[in-house]
């Protein structure tokens, strides 16, 4: 398969799509995934048993992990194969919130998200998002000594900055309790119809589903 | 810009090592920038010293000790020659400048060097509070022995025998200080008196001198003449300009010596630089592969990652300029009087300048190691595992 090659899509509405996607995970071993489509605007919920490979699956559509098989295309952003990742894959093409926050040391709140801006090499304006989530107070404060509550916002906002047409939240509300996970999906689904991003969510939480508008739920692995 | 400051926050996190690695790295550069001021500072003053002295007789003995107790005046002399057989030699027509030297005595850790009005001529550059001595058990006290003796113009003193504080002393012969003189080293730690005190304190009939220097216009008579008076006669007669050569070699090849150990020194400064950014990229690799994760190029991981060594070894350039200003200051604590730096040693040199730029270069290049490392991580294990 070419690099960065011009992605054809099935739908003209899809912006990322996957093919049966094979992972590496360890000696002689690979995970499996369905293909996938996301559309514009559109909130997936990912769900399945621990171990069924959904970090595994996020990072791979990220590029953060390599691929056996299988190719993922971002409309506008090339197309990605085996362990190859386009130049502007990560730049521009994918937000990506990981399951735990964790921060560059010793930079405060407002050093994290410069970081996030300098990474993605943009310089737009956050504020009102850090006003809106509830961050404006503690700018100036160690990223670390946040609250976990507080923590995945910021790692939330950080990934807003990258103005992507795709985000992956991998577990984000997993250590969160109901009232801060609640305010977490809010605030993506604000963002969402702003950007009318695509977002892909893995979560364990059953009551996250109504607000899904699609499932996609990954077996158990054999 | 960003990346000198993402850099700072990542060090910042580990002040403790980073100061360490840079202290270290600190001291080889220190060491190598001393050894070069103290060689510089030797062939000043050897130079300075050795400046159109071309014959030095001396009783018989060793040739450095001459030069160290004759014309840098750190050492003891090997005896005293007789006047009459020296003033014989001393009317070579190609002999100038004669300055004829005894001495025995001391105050404290001074000498007292009796000496014709020739010798402090030939002092180079000076500035003289008072006069010079026109008659015996007068004085003229250099600036530093006026500065530890507390002495000034008018005061009385008296010397002791030898160079060694507790073998007795003149009290009955009392010195006056008739002038106090500013001028480099050796000449500021000297006590300058006629040749007369000294013969009368030790009632010396002969008028035996301890030495004699003198500057030679021919260059063949240069040559030659210390030969033939060491052949015809029970003086020693040696060139100082050749015997200062010689000791310059040895003290080349011994400074070359302590060059190495330096060099060991800030290799393994170089060395821990490596490892310490090594372990902490290890350490931290998570946090690289979130800058990967939210965007970041190689090149941008890279900028990080040098930048902290560049603030490194800054660091340790500026602990480098601290500890040499230190050592500046305190000189005269550590350094015996008579080897003091002179200030011009210590202006700063190409070799500070290529041994900063050598440092520089250092962490640039030591920057690529742990890039290189980083980029062989899985991006997605390190996410996992942060």
């Amino acid at each position: 398969m070419k690099r960065n090659e011009s992605p054809t899509f099935d739908h003209m509405d899809n912006i990322l799509q996957a093919s049966e996607l094979a992972v590496p995970v360890g000696i002689n071993r690979q995970l499996t995934f369905p293909p996938l489509q996301l559309q514009a605007g559109e909130l997936v919920i990912m769900t399945g048993n621990s171990g069924s490979g959904k970090s595994t699956w996020m990072h791979a559509l990220a590029g953060l992990q390599g691929i056996a098989s299988g190719h993922v295309s971002i409309a506008k952003h090339g197309q990605l194969s085996r362990t190859h990742c386009p130049p502007d894959w990560r730049q521009s093409g994918i937000g990506f919130i990981p399951q735990r926050p964790f921060f560059w040391p010793s930079l405060t709140v407002k050093g994290n998200l410069d970081l996030a801006q300098w990474c993605k090499g943009s310089q737009g304006d956050l504020q009102s998002w850090v006003e809106r989530m509830g961050l404006t107070h503690c700018m100036h404060q160690q990223a670390h000594s946040l609250s976990l509550g507080e923590q995945q916002r910021l790692s939330a906002i950080r990934a807003f900055s990258h103005d992507a047409p795709v985000l992956l939240a991998d577990e984000p509300t997993a250590s969160l309790d109901r009232d801060n996970a609640t305010a977490l999906i809010e605030s993506l689904r604000a963002y969402q119809q702003v950007s009318q991003c695509a977002v892909l969510l893995a979560t364990h939480d059953a009551s996250l589903a109504a607000m899904a508008d699609r499932i996609i739920e990954l077996p158990s692995p054999s | 810009m960003k990346a000198l400051a993402f850099a700072f926050a990542s060090l910042r996190h580990r002040l403790g090592s980073a100061s360490m690695i840079a202290l270290v790295l600190s001291l080889g550069i220190i060491g190598m920038a001393l050894m070069d001021r103290a060689e510089k500072g030797m062939t000043m003053q050897l130079r300075n010293s050795l400046d159109g002295t071309d014959l030095l007789l001396c009783a018989k003995g060793s040739p450095t000790q001459s030069i160290l107790a004759h014309v840098l005046h750190v050492d003891v002399a090997s005896g005293n020659i007789p006047s009459e057989t020296a003033d014989q030699w001393l009317k070579h027509p190609d002999i100038r400048h004669v300055r004829r030297l005894a001495y025995g005595d001391q105050l404290g850790e001074f000498r007292i060097l009796g000496c014709d009005s020739a010798t402090w001529l030939h002092i180079g550059e000076s500035q003289l509070t008072g006069r010079w001595p026109s008659q015996s058990m007068e004085a003229v006290i250099g600036s530093t022995v006026a500065q530890t003796s507390k002495l000034s113009v008018g005061d009385i003193f008296h010397g002791s025998h030898g160079m060694v504080d507790d073998l007795g002393d003149h009290a009955h012969h009392d010195y006056r200080v008739v002038g106090i003189v500013e001028a480099s080293n050796p000449w500021d730690r000297i006590i300058f008196t006629p040749l007369s005190s000294v013969w009368d304190i030790h009632h010396d009939k002969d008028h035996a001198y301890t030495a004699v220097l003198a500057s030679i216009d021919n260059p063949m008579t240069r040559l030659m003449l210390p030969a033939r008076i060491q052949k015809a006669s029970k003086m020693m007669a040696i060139s100082p300009a050749m015997e200062g050569n010689r000791m310059m070699t040895w003290l080349n090849r011994g400074g070359q010596i302590m060059q190495i150990m330096t060099l060991l020194l800030q290799l393994i400064g170089f060395i821990s630089l490596l490892l310490l950014l090594h372990a902490h990229v290890r350490e931290h690799r998570s946090n690289y592969a979130l800058m990967r994760a939210m965007g970041s190029t190689w090149w941008q991981v890279f900028q990080v990652v040098a930048w902290q060594n560049v603030l490194i070894v800054l660091a340790a350039l500026s602990f480098t300029v601290i500890g040499l200003l230190m050592a500046y200051f305190s000189q005269s604590l550590w350094l015996p009087s008579a080897l003091n730096i002179p200030n011009q040693a210590w202006a700063p040199s190409t070799l500070d300048a290529v041994m900063a730029g050598v440092a520089l270069i250092f962490s640039g290049i030591s920057s690529v190691g742990p890039w290189l490392s980083l980029k062989k991580i899985s991006l997605h294990r390190a996410l996992v595992d942060a």
